[in-house]
């Protein structure tokens, strides 16, 4: 029944709690202490933006070499301000990438503030090492220690539990929390960072209406290609690790990201690339600070937050402060798959036919259609539906139809 | 007209007629003196004694010269342009008074020596002005205590009195009595046993004894020779419910004790707290000066110094942490306190070690003549305390417990991970005080705090202090005393870290303080009085071992180390009155500190940072091997001048080593903070501090006021580099930096400590900042620039009111207001990766939001019956009434690669509890 399905689709959205018990944040370190306190009294997070105008308007100088990328990517910018951000980048600028044995590689703005080059595989080989030139077209020039190509070694094994999540702005009763163990033999490096992709399969949206049963052969413009996306993003988010205080280069259960049971990625299938990337300590001391004041900072009992130094700096003036960070890495790469659903199919949209006497009355640029029956008494009465393009075509939502070819069915 | 009136008469006349037959005369000049020097030049030179209300007659300027004139010539000139009159009796009293002028005289009843006992035997024959004239005397009925042995007695010498002042119901003796000597203006204040010592001249003097919560007692002092006296003081009828600092008005005036506070149990039994437990260190934090990090952090901070910088005894025993359950309550158990002092500046000679203030507690003596008791519940703990005499009027015992019982709550949660959690604390103690005989007195102390916290499946805390002190007073005579103490105090705490499986560890520390202490007091016939002595210290400290948590983890073992060292001291310290209004007291104190081997400790090179990269050697020490020393001398020095009766200029300067500090990278005191012991790189931190201060009195009104301005210039001071962690066997000289700090402030107090309304109002502003310079860019903080160190609140305020209703229910509000701690606060940012990063400012260089909290309790005693076997009082306590969410901390946390910033309040809304209290046996006792 049309009434049944709707109440049983209710969509469940994502909750986004402005205030919460302050003792589910995971991650607070004073969680751990105070809790007890939590029990009997109210406590409260509230979002809180610094109330001062300040701003260091600084260089940002952000690049990479990486062995297995082709094209490799600097991008120069200016700070913004804290509550205002945004991005501000640098154009005109001369970037250099250059070697141990000083040969040099120029990279070409591809677009403002945003340089690349593709370096011949022959150059990037395990502990070869790279620096950065940079010019500004204000006549300052910048130049970075020298980093390694360090190899990473295999990933071991990625993983997923089901679990709870709190943060100081959601609350997920259930989910997927996904882990990696660390294993490389000892002579690798022993500081690791993850980058996280993500690929899952979802289907347009389930359409209501009162037209029943709805009939895919009578779909306009026909849908069978179209019904069925993937999309793959980049995780946002910084996971670092390493084996420094531990008899071997091993470590399990490091916590990557998180997806709620609430999220429609978990429906039909959900597949996690996790790319290991071998670090060098400076690189790992810029990210795992970050990863650090992103996530746990500003409890009575943490470490409290500092500038931390790039490792560019200035040539010709030792105290300007530049921000960023240049590194060099290889990394090993692994994928993990999810076969949903985790409970329920999720539906975040509803979509809903309106109905049409005539075929010509559909607009084709923002709606499709659909032909289909309605029943009145014992008969089916033939009759269109319309409702908005999306609810028909999976592509709107970001992803694409082309299957990836690593997808499990 | 009875016949003692008429007897009064031809008394009063023969008296008029001897002074008339015998003039006494004096031959002196007098120029432009005050009424008070007047009164004392006069005193010295004839046999006469002035009475007289100084407060009123002390502007009044003498200008009187010339040989043999007749006393009475002298008075008529002075008071020639006045309205005040005065009366001479036969025994040579000198009367001033205001008003008409006493024709008809009442009747006086003639009773000891030289003093006259005023007496109305018959009110309707007084006129007004004799009757408010006999009211403000208050001198009707006085004892007169004879002190000596009259065949012993020589004219002018310096008697030396040992007094102790005891309370007469349960014979417990009482600390921080004063004693008056009004025509001296001269005193004492009973020490932590009780006792106290006085050097005075041969005669006969008005005495005043004052104690918290004690009917004064005034009496005449008949002294001829070395003596002892006993002072039994009365408890005041209305119970103990003044909420006052100071124990006596006279202490701020005429004390020279300045950044003092004093409180004692009893005055906080009524303020507000959170969760209906008394605690001293949280009403500490009310008073001028003393300021804590945040709710549910254990760390107290005076006058812009650290949390390690205090040096907290609990009857002469160290406690190294001072809290339980990580801050919310203080580790005391208050049933047993029953004195607090806090020093804040003109810290005196005997205390050394830390460089801020010391907090001196210290317990009951026990009641010498019947069992007591006393305890309460409240939603967290109860608590419960015993005690007793062993043998009556010699030997009494105290024993206290408090203990949590807050795992029924943690059993209720819905969430698994509190379910799983669990905490719970306890501390108990017990002494034993005896006086052996006449000239010894022996206490014992023991003492045990226990925490233990564990959440979930990730972590697990404890915590513990442990320690005894075993004390003897011993009096080689009236005017030397010696204090020797043996004490023994012991820290540790436990961690185990479970987040990770292949990295969790646990973690165990150990602290071991062992000490010898000697503290004479002497006091000489120039009144004198000395304090001399000194103590040693013998620290180990087992910084601890990581060790894996389990066979899954793969952490490796660290042993971060093990330190000795000794720290021994020696004092001496004069507190004399230098000008009839001038008092000093001036102290030394030299100090030493050595760090014992075993131990290894690098060498850097030269004009190096001091990382790793620089170590050009090591070098090993052997057991006991001095790897370091420090040493120095600390002069004190504290100057009073009284101004009037009522108020006074005071000033003092100190200076202050202290060879043990805390590792902390984090703003408040954590469980997991380590001590350590200053070291070859690590010096040790010097501070000193400049004060002075204004104080007044007005007795009228019962209010006190001082204010006070500091200066304070430290070295040395320990801070952390930015990003470090003390989990690990990095030496401490590679995470820490020393630096200078600067901290500067005021501080307003006015107390109202007598009606049905009292408590007090202070103000405070200071600055604290701290500053880390070096020729090497990586050796310091802040590009070398001055900062705001963490605990650096310029403004606050503090309000505590007490409002007796009547004698069984009052109200109290407190209010608290001051500015944010400092925080280091994004400045900029720019995305990398897609992820939005941070560039902090520098160093504290901006304010959490201002805190401020109104709380309230009721108090509700039950009937005041004398013959119930047990009295209770019910409490009733709100907590941040208004319900303001106050900044705990500010934090930020990223969403989808965009930070947010967060603001974290503990006690969001009002917070009441209510408790119960309950006494038992004597209920004099309190």
């Amino acid at each position: 029944m049309p009434a049944n399905n709707m109440n049983a689709a209710k969509p469940e959205l994502t909750s986004n709690k402005k205030s919460m018990p302050w003792f589910l944040i995971k991650n607070l370190f004073i969680i751990k202490y105070i809790i007890f306190l939590s029990l009997i009294f109210t406590n409260c997070i509230e979002k809180y933006e610094p109330q001062h105008n300040d701003f260091n308007d600084l260089l940002v100088i952000s690049g990479s070499i990486i062995k297995g990328d082709s094209i490799q990517t600097v991008t120069i910018s200016r700070s913004t301000p804290y509550n205002n951000s945004s991005h501000d980048p640098i154009g005109n600028c001369e970037v250099w990438a250059i070697n141990e044995f000083e040969q040099e590689f120029h990279f070409e703005e591809s677009k403002t503030g945003v340089y690349k080059i593709k370096i011949p595989e022959q150059f990037l080989n395990f502990n070869s090492q790279f620096k950065l030139r940079v010019n500004t077209p204000d006549g300052n020039e910048y130049e970075s220690s020298y980093e390694p190509i360090l190899e990473s070694s295999p990933v071991d094994i990625v993983y997923y539990e089901e679990e709870s999540f709190h943060s100081s702005s959601v609350d997920y009763p259930n989910g997927l929390q996904f882990y990696l163990d660390l294993k490389a033999p000892s002579g690798f490096s022993r500081k690791y960072r993850w980058k996280l992709e993500e690929t899952w399969e979802y289907h347009t949206h389930k359409i209501y209406g009162e037209i029943s049963p709805v009939d895919t052969t009578f779909f306009y413009p026909p849908k069978d290609s179209i019904s069925k996306c993937w999309r793959t993003i980049p995780v946002v988010g910084l996971y670092s690790s390493s084996t420094e205080n531990l008899s071997l280069n091993e470590k399990k259960k490091i916590p990557l990201n998180y997806v709620p049971k609430s999220s429609i990625q978990l429906n039909y299938g959900y597949s996690l690339l996790v790319k290991q990337y071998a670090l060098s300590d400076v690189a790992y001391e810029y990210w795992n600070r970050h990863q650090f004041f992103i996530n746990e900072s500003g409890g009575l009992y943490d470490k409290q937050p500092s500038q931390s130094k790039s490792n560019i700096y200035n040539i010709n003036n030792s105290d300007e402060i530049i921000l960023g960070l240049f590194w060099a890495a290889s990394f090993t790469q692994k994928r993990v798959f999810f076969k949903g659903p985790l409970g329920n199919i999720i539906i975040n949209q509803y979509c809903e036919l309106d109905t049409l006497n005539k075929k010509s009355n559909i607009s084709g640029v923002n709606y499709f259609g659909l032909l289909g029956f309605k029943e009145i008494g014992d008969s089916r009465i033939p009759i269109y539906g319309t409702a908005p393009k999306k609810c028909f075509d999976c592509q709107l939502q970001g992803g694409t139809n082309i299957k990836p070819i690593f997808w499990e069915d | 007209m009875n016949k003692f009136s008429l007897g009064l008469f031809f008394c009063l006349i023969s008296q008029f007629t001897i002074a008339q037959e015998e003039p006494i005369t004096l031959s002196d000049s007098f120029v432009n003196i005050s009424f008070t020097e007047f009164v004392h030049k006069v005193e010295q030179s004839i046999p006469v004694r002035f009475y007289y209300n100084p407060g009123e007659i002390e502007n009044l300027k003498i200008n009187v010269s010339g040989t043999n004139i007749e006393i009475r010539n002298i008075l008529d000139k002075v008071f020639s342009h006045t309205n005040y009159l005065y009366y001479i009796d036969t025994n040579m009293n000198i009367i001033i008074y205001k008003g008409e002028k006493i024709t008809e005289l009442p009747d006086y009843k003639e009773n000891y020596g030289i003093t006259k006992d005023i007496t109305p035997q018959n009110k309707q024959e007084l006129t007004s002005i004799e009757k408010k004239y006999l009211e403000s005397k208050k001198i009707a009925d006085l004892e007169l205590i004879e002190v000596g042995n009259q065949q012993n007695s020589f004219p002018n010498k310096t008697c030396f009195l040992r007094g102790k002042i005891i309370d007469q119901s349960t014979g417990e003796l009482l600390i921080g009595a004063t004693v008056y000597l009004k025509e001296l203006g001269q005193g004492a204040v009973s020490d932590l046993d009780g006792y106290f010592n006085l050097a005075v001249k041969k005669g006969t003097y008005l005495v005043e004894v004052n104690c918290m919560s004690m009917k004064e007692k005034k009496f005449y002092l008949k002294i001829f020779s070395n003596g002892n006296i006993s002072i039994p003081l009365e408890k005041k009828l209305m119970k103990l419910k003044e909420v006052t600092v100071t124990a006596n008005k006279l202490d701020n005036v005429k004390g020279l004790q300045m950044g003092y506070e004093r409180l004692s149990v009893k005055n906080i039994k009524e303020i507000p707290v959170v969760l209906g437990e008394k605690d001293l260190l949280k009403v500490a934090q009310m008073l001028p000066g003393v300021q804590s990090a945040g709710e549910g952090s254990s760390g107290i901070y005076v006058r812009g110094g650290t949390a390690d910088q205090n040096l907290v005894y609990i009857n002469k025993v160290p406690i190294y942490n001072t809290s339980h359950l990580f801050g919310f309550f203080t580790a005391f158990n208050s049933d047993i306190v029953s004195n607090f002092e806090l020093y804040k500046s003109n810290i005196p000679a005997k205390y050394g070690g830390r460089v801020s203030s010391i907090f001196e507690i210290s317990t009951r003596k026990g009641n010498k003549k019947k069992f007591f008791g006393k305890g309460g519940i409240s939603p967290i703990t109860g608590h419960l305390a015993i005690e007793g005499p062993v043998k009556k009027d010699k030997t009494s015992f105290v024993l206290s417990y408090r203990g949590s019982y807050s795992d029924w709550l943690l059993s209720k949660m819905k969430d698994e991970n509190l379910k799983n959690s669990n905490t719970s604390f306890y501390d108990l103690s017990g002494s034993i005080n005896s006086t052996i005989n006449k000239n010894n007195i022996l206490k014992v102390f023991l003492y045990n705090s226990n925490d233990q916290f564990s959440l979930s499946k990730t972590d697990d805390y404890s915590y513990y202090n442990r320690g005894s002190s075993v004390c003897l007073k011993h009096f080689f005579s009236q005017s030397l005393h010696a204090d020797i103490a043996t004490i023994f105090s012991q820290y540790g705490f436990g961690h185990n870290n479970k987040n990770n499986p292949s990295e969790a560890y646990s973690q165990k520390y150990k602290l071991d303080h062992y000490e010898l202490k000697t503290d004479f007091t002497l006091l000489t016939s120039k009144n004198h009085q000395l304090s001399f002595g000194g103590n040693s210290i013998f620290y180990k400290l087992n910084r601890g071992t990581i060790k894996p948590y389990n066979d899954e983890s793969i952490r490796l073992p660290i042993e971060i180390g093990v330190e000795k060292g000794i720290e021994t001291a020696a004092y001496i310290s004069d507190e004399f009155t230098l000008l009839p209004k001038l008092t000093i007291l001036a102290g030394l104190r030299y100090s030493y500190f050595a760090l014992l081997g075993p131990a290894t400790v690098y060498q850097y090179f030269p004009d190096s940072p001091i990382n790793a990269n620089n170590i050009r050697d090591s070098l090993a020490f052997k057991n006991n091997e001095i790897i370091k020393n420090y040493s120095g001398f600390e002069p004190r020095l504290a100057l009073n001048y009284r101004l009037g009766t009522n108020n006074s200029i005071k000033a003092s300067y100190n200076r202050l080593r202290q060879y043990i500090f805390m590792l902390s990278n984090t703003i408040a005191m954590s469980p997991t903070d380590q001590w350590k012991l200053s070291d070859l790189y690590l010096k040790p931190p010097i501070l000193d501090q400049l004060s002075i201060g204004y104080y007044h009195d007005f007795p009228k009104q019962g209010i006190i006021t001082s204010f006070e301005a500091y200066k304070k210039w430290g070295k040395n001071i320990v801070e952390y580099r930015d990003g470090i962690d003390f989990i690990s066997d990095i030496p401490a000289e590679m995470l820490l930096l020393q630096g200078k700090q600067k901290v500067y402030g005021v501080e307003v107090l006015i107390k109202k400590n007598t009606g049905n309304l009292t408590g007090w109002i202070s103000y405070t502003y200071s600055k604290s900042t701290i500053q880390v310079q070096s020729s090497l860019p990586t050796e310091q903080i802040n590009y070398g620039k001055p900062y705001p160190s963490n605990y650096d609140k310029p403004h606050s305020i503090n309000f505590v009111s007490n409002i007796r209703s009547n004698r069984r229910l009052s109200f109290s509000i407190n209010v608290v207001y001051s500015t944010g701690r400092p925080i280091t606060y994004p400045v900029a940012t720019y995305y990398h990766e897609g992820q939005e990063i941070l560039h902090f400012s520098e160093r504290n260089k901006y304010r959490i939001p201002d805190y401020f909290r109104v709380d309230c309790s009721i108090n509700l005693e039950g009937n005041l019956r004398k013959k119930k076997w047990l009295h209770s009082y019910w409490m009733l306590n709100i907590y941040n009434l208004t319900g303001r969410k106050n900044a705990y901390s500010v934090y930020f946390e990223s969403t989808e690669g965009n930070l947010q910033g967060y603001k974290l309040s503990i006690f969001a809304q009002p917070i009441i509890t209510l408790s119960w209290n309950f006494k038992f046996g004597n209920y004099a006792s309190e």
